[in-house]
């Protein structure tokens, strides 16, 4: 939407540009110290928001707020007693964001606006004046919190990667025992070629034998009286 | 556009960083903001019609905001800020129902705001001297013109739209410094203008604009401050303190002064002697004028044509005013009944008769010093058709007090918490069962049955503390968090749940006393995690250093908690009002109890501080770290002065540098014993050239950083080791120079960057910008230095940073000398543009220093941005390679990014801010951040994320059901597998 919006208003730029060029400003002029008068007029605008809330904290800081306006119930604004300069315009609202812009002023009071380009400072694309700022975006301050969902659960890569090898394990033998007890116990043998250090004791297997160490005694016993 | 930019980068960016933003769920858990609007100067009350009056306040102040308080808790409604400069000034304040006018920076902007919402109603622009103070009133009863006076014009403007009415010339446009506006009873108006030093100039202006008859009448007395009233249109007064008397005109046909001597009043002055207005109805002027004799006398003069009178003499009266209430008119004083209580009295003035109704008795502690002023409201009661009365004041201590209803306790807002100058946070002691675990194992002496009975002692208490502490979890946790506290009757800085909030430090020491010194004198200590206030004093006689613009106070944490039994101790140093010599104050920081030692008016040093630091390496047997001070001899002190023989026999080397800013002179002292004084040898000289250049910042390292890496690894596994200099300060000089080039126009700002080592004064770097301007804010740590200023060539904030490197071999690696440096060390660069203008910035610090760290930006747009020193990395490189990604560096971009993720103050816009602190927290990925200025913001970052705890939504419900389950399976499958194993051998 917003890429829309750029070049709705390029289009418009072209034009403008092709008139502002006539009245070239030195990209250098910088703020004279001579007492001078004059205005920023502009206008905000919020659209999504149907109260008037917004206006009371919303502010229009020049130059990072050396120079402040405040807005009137319409949402307009005029920030007087400014020097001939370029001055960067911006409006400050907790939860809308606005695009700055700049406003160059000349010793003899002619004005133009136009974006703020920061990485090519001499780039012109003028703005209509008196200045309108719309909002760009809803402020978001917030990251989303990480909701917990099966389908996410059961798609995750981790899930799927031991899915996989747990049905090999699950399937695989079934599919064996079918076969014939020759072949089973060839791959008993090449089970014990690859199980290289058999003296190891496992792991588990100790583990196994100490949870259920009682009952392997009665179970000892059980056979030894089946052997009698 | 260039926003469209930062959303791509910062998306190009979270590949490499997680962004660190918090949930929304988790917004004031651990943050907290307190709003002010700084020391009260005008007040009205809400008279409005609709919704009965009394219910709002409206206030300006002298930080520069316009402001509504309900008047029932003392919240804030609504708030507009101006410039900090004197071009947000307010001058005067009027109020017309649903309007209030403000006339700002000398009669520049009259602004008119809607009262119920504070928008903007209108503002016009006059021409005038920003500098001088304008008055206003309104021309008549109806309030529909108001009267400004800017240094050459009376202008009158409409109150509906602020159209001009007309204007008048003043005479004498050019001198006066100040005008005095009042209504003559003949409906013209009589303007008084001051010229300092020169002469005094009365106009009387018709109704229509017409100026009549000015007179000039010299009175070289007179100065801009000069305390000076006019009164009814018919009197000029002022008090001249030289000759202590009051000197009075007559507007109508006076010619020259009549000086009447105080002691003639039956008065004598004192320092705090002037003159003061009355309130009065609009359209209409009083005769009256209030003199405060001093502090604790006022006395009610009355003014006609002849001269001043003595009308009523108020004794002890520290506050008066006159309200109005259809056709009662009384006079309203406030005095001390006792410590605890102010008694407020009410004469209808009149009748000069006692009117009860209004007088109350209402509790403000002592502890906050006289009252300074009283803005009353009289109001008729409906049920029995008598007299009421609100009240708010002010406090000598800037701060408010209301008794917005009889018979309840009065809000109180502590509004010099918007002057906070220098905070540190102070580690809350452990609990006393702790404490007695340390004293188990700090005693050798003991045998080992009594070392077991105290043990098992220990342990049963802390048995018997636990179940308490379940005990209350289980009875329910209470929360209350507003600024506004209301003082019920007695003592109201030890809050009433004070079992509940004992102060005691948590596990991870998350939770501190924050140590606050403001302009105004106070001193707070604030509890951290709710910013709730457990002690203040009030030093009446303590003020700022001033220089440059900026104030200072110094605060001192001479000895932290960490060494039970002693106590921990604070040191404020700054200027004692009456003497103008270096005052000292010392506290214990957790309990606020003062230093027993020492005067409680504060220790007078008796010579003028030039500099003070804490040292640091010198703690002497009871663990006290001393100060050291320079006096404008550039001797050298101790606080306290025992110090000085804990100096000489541990006979290390000390050195100390100052920095005078005028004349860019920077000189290096040695301190050395000579007989039996220690005696500051100049060893070194930097001139800076104070001539081309101010020197507007030297920027030391903090003394409590640890940097827990010597070295960076490359991509290559060598080692780049940092250069780590201790005694390494930045110097800023800001400049201006007329450029050479044609096209612009005037003169173009530099800035010139000095990283001085200061024992032996040698510059180990040095780097000139120019065409750029400041303010330059420095963030200088570790091994690095990080400023931002303004590019006049590109209109853009920029931000530079230099990384120091000794090389691939390091010089010392046990400690670093000055004497012995290394060779000139590798001084990595690199700059960004930074999208929006920059405030404020400053480091996180951490525990150990493990964690990496974040700059705390404070923008001017009102937002707090956390940014990863990563991105601010010298060596990001600007095509990345193999070698690169393995270092682990991100790619250079131009432009850093800016997401509002990453303002940790999410909504809460910060105005005005002075000042960062932060401090570490007994987790090592915690840093607390505190951001003061006319609101104080606090909150917790984790550079590095939480890597130490685990997260606050950390699932247990979760992880105990996966394991329950887990086990069943284990058990089930067990059973299965015997069966099935049973069954094969039976076959």
């Amino acid at each position: 939407m917003e890429d829309a919006v750029f070049q709705q208003f390029a289009l418009i730029l072209v034009c403008f540009l092709l008139f502002s060029l006539q009245c070239s400003f030195g990209a250098d002029t910088i703020e004279t110290p001579e007492k001078s008068n004059f205005k920023i007029d502009g206008k905000v605008f919020v659209t999504s928001s149907k109260d008037k809330d917004w206006v009371s904290n919303t502010r229009v800081l020049v130059e990072g707020g050396k120079y402040r306006g405040f807005l009137r119930n319409d949402g307009s604004f005029s920030v007087n007693g400014l020097p001939s300069g370029s001055f960067l315009v911006e409006i400050a609202n907790p939860a809308f964001l606005f695009e700055p812009l700049r406003v160059d002023i000349t010793s003899a009071g002619k004005m133009r606006a136009r974006k703020v380009n920061l990485l090519q400072p001499t780039k012109l694309q003028t703005v209509q004046y008196p200045l309108e700022f719309r909002e760009r975006a809803k402020a978001s301050y917030f990251q989303q919190r990480e909701q917990w969902r099966l389908t996410d659960f059961l798609f995750n890569p981790m899930v799927l990667t031991m899915v996989l090898p747990l049905l090999l394990i699950m399937v695989l033998p079934k599919m064996m025992n079918a076969a014939d007890p020759e072949t089973r116990k060839e791959m008993q043998q090449q089970m014990n070629v690859l199980n290289t250090k058999p003296n190891m004791p496992d792991m588990s297997e100790m583990i196994t034998n100490y949870l259920s160490g009682g009952k392997k005694a009665v179970k000892s016993k059980a056979s030894s009286k089946r052997k009698s | 556009m260039a926003s469209f930019r930062i959303t791509q980068t910062a998306i190009f960016l979270s590949i490499f960083f997680i962004v660190q933003g918090l949930y929304e769920d988790q917004a004031g858990t651990y943050d907290w903001k307190q709003d002010y609007v700084g020391k009260v100067t005008h007040v009205h009350w809400d008279t409005s019609s609709h919704g009965g009056s009394g219910k709002k306040l409206f206030v300006a102040t002298h930080l520069n905001t316009v402001a509504s308080l309900n008047s029932h808790d003392g919240s804030i409604a609504w708030r507009q800020v101006a410039e900090e400069d004197s071009r947000g000034r307010i001058d005067t304040l009027l109020y017309n129902g649903n309007y209030m006018i403000g006339v700002q920076a000398g009669g520049k902007f009259v602004r008119s705001w809607h009262t119920p919402t504070g928008n903007l109603h209108w503002e016009t622009f006059l021409a005038a001297d920003q500098d001088m103070i304008a008055p206003a009133i309104f021309l008549n009863e109806d309030k529909d013109s108001v009267l400004v006076a800017t240094a050459g014009t009376l202008t009158c403007l409409k109150t509906s739209d602020g159209k001009t009415e007309w204007e008048a010339a003043l005479p004498d446009g050019d001198t006066v410094q100040r005008w005095y506006l009042s209504l003559r009873a003949n409906g013209d108006i009589a303007a008084v203008g001051v010229s300092p030093g020169l002469r005094v100039t009365v106009v009387t202006v018709g109704p229509g604009g017409k100026v009549k008859a000015p007179r000039k009448l010299p009175a070289q007395w007179v100065q801009s401050d000069t305390s000076c009233q006019a009164v009814a249109g018919e009197g000029f007064v002022c008090y001249t303190p030289d000759t202590s008397a009051l000197q009075f005109l007559s507007i109508q046909d006076g010619q020259v002064f009549k000086a009447t001597p105080m002691s003639e009043l039956g008065f004598s002055a004192t320092r705090d002697t002037s003159l003061g207005a009355v309130s009065t109805q609009p359209g209409v002027s009083s005769p009256l004028v209030l003199l405060r004799v001093s502090r604790t006398h006022m006395a009610l003069l009355s003014v006609s044509p002849t001269g001043v009178s003595v009308l009523r003499d108020l004794p002890k009266v520290e506050a008066a005013d006159v309200a109005y209430e259809g056709e009662a008119k009384v006079l309203l004083t406030v005095q001390r009944a006792d410590p605890e209580t102010v008694e407020f009295t009410g004469v209808e003035l009149t009748s000069m008769t006692e009117q009860t109704d209004v007088s109350q008795r209402i509790s403000i502690l002592a502890g906050h010093g006289s009252i300074d002023k009283i803005f009353p409201m009289l109001f008729t009661k409906k049920k029995d058709g008598k007299l009421g009365a609100k009240v708010m004041m002010v406090a000598q201590d800037y701060s408010l007090h209301c008794a917005h209803k009889a018979g309840k306790a009065p809000w109180r807002r502590e509004e010099a918490l918007a002057y906070i100058l220098s905070v540190e946070m102070v580690d809350l002691p452990v609990s006393e069962n702790e404490a007695k675990f340390e004293d188990e194992f700090g005693s050798s002496k003991d045998d080992i049955l009594a070392m077991l009975v105290k043990r098992i002692k220990v342990q049963v208490s802390q048995l018997h503390g636990f179940v308490e502490h379940l005990v209350q979890r289980l009875v329910g946790h209470r929360h209350h968090h507003s600024i506004v506290s209301k003082n019920d009757a007695g003592d109201a800085d030890i809050d009433d749940d004070s079992d509940d909030d004992e102060l005691v430090r948590d596990a991870f020491s998350l939770h501190k006393m924050i140590v606050a010194v403001t302009a105004a004198g106070k001193v707070y200590g604030m509890r951290s995690h709710n910013g709730k206030i457990t002690w203040q004093h009030f030093f009446p006689d303590l003020a700022p250093f001033t220089g440059q613009g900026q104030e200072k106070l110094l605060l001192f944490v001479q000895r932290t908690t960490a060494h039970f039994p002693h106590a921990p101790q604070c040191a404020v140093i700054g200027v004692s009002r009456k003497t103008g010599n270096g005052l000292v104050f010392a506290f214990n920081p957790v309990t606020g109890a003062m230093v027993t030692d020492l005067p409680p008016a504060g220790l007078d040093l008796g010579y003028k501080v030039l500099q003070a630091q804490l040292m640091n390496d010198h703690p002497d047997e009871n663990f006290l770290k001393g100060v050291l001070l320079v006096d404008s001899d550039v001797k050298v002190h101790f606080f306290p002065a025992s110090m000085k023989s804990v100096v000489e026999r541990e006979g290390r080397n000390m050195f100390v540098h100052l920095t005078n800013p005028e004349s860019g002179l920077m000189k290096g002292y040695w301190l050395t014993p000579r007989g039996q004084e220690l005696v500051a040898e100049n060893v070194w000289n930097i001139d800076l050239q104070g001539n081309q250049q101010k020197v507007t910042g030297v920027y030391v390292k903090r003394s409590n950083e640890h940097v827990h890496s010597q070295g960076r690894v490359l991509g290559d596994r060598s080692v780049l080791y940092k250069y780590l200099n201790p005694n390494l300060v930045v110097v800023i000089g800001e400049g201006e120079e007329a450029s050479a080039s044609t096209v612009s126009k005037g003169p173009s700002g530099f800035f010139n960057v000095y990283l001085v080592d200061a024992v032996t004064g040698h510059i180990v770097f040095h780097e000139n910008h120019k065409r750029t301007r400041g303010p330059v804010s420095v963030v200088h740590s570790e091994n690095w230095v990080v400023y931002s200023f303004y590019s006049e060539k590109h209109r853009r904030c920029e931000v530079a940073v230099l990384e120091l490197y000794e090389g691939k071999e390091q010089s010392n690696a046990t400690a670093f000398s000055s004497l012995t440096p290394p060779f000139s060390p590798l001084v990595l660069r690199q700059s960004y543009i930074f999208p929006v203008p920059i405030a404020r910035m400053f480091p996180t610090i951490t525990e150990k220093g493990i964690t990496s760290k974040n700059l705390i930006m404070v923008l001017k747009v009102g937002g707090v941005l956390s940014l990863p020193k990563a991105l601010l990395d010298p060596r990001r490189p600007s095509i990345p390679s193999q070698e690169t990604m393995e270092e682990g560096t991100i790619p250079y971009i131009p432009e850093l990014p800016v997401s509002t993720e990453n303002f940790i103050n999410y909504n809460l816009s910060m105005f005005n801010v002075r000042g960062i602190h932060t401090a570490p927290a007994g987790l090592e990925s915690t840093s607390l951040v505190l951001v003061y200025g006319l609101d104080i913001f606090y909150t917790q970052v984790m550079p590095s994320k939480m890597f130490d705890v685990l997260k606050e939504d950390f699932d247990y419900f979760f992880i105990a059901g996966v394991l329950a389950i887990m086990i069943l399976v284990s058990v089930m499958s067990q059973k299965l597998a015997a069966r099935k194993a049973l069954k094969r051998a039976w076959q």
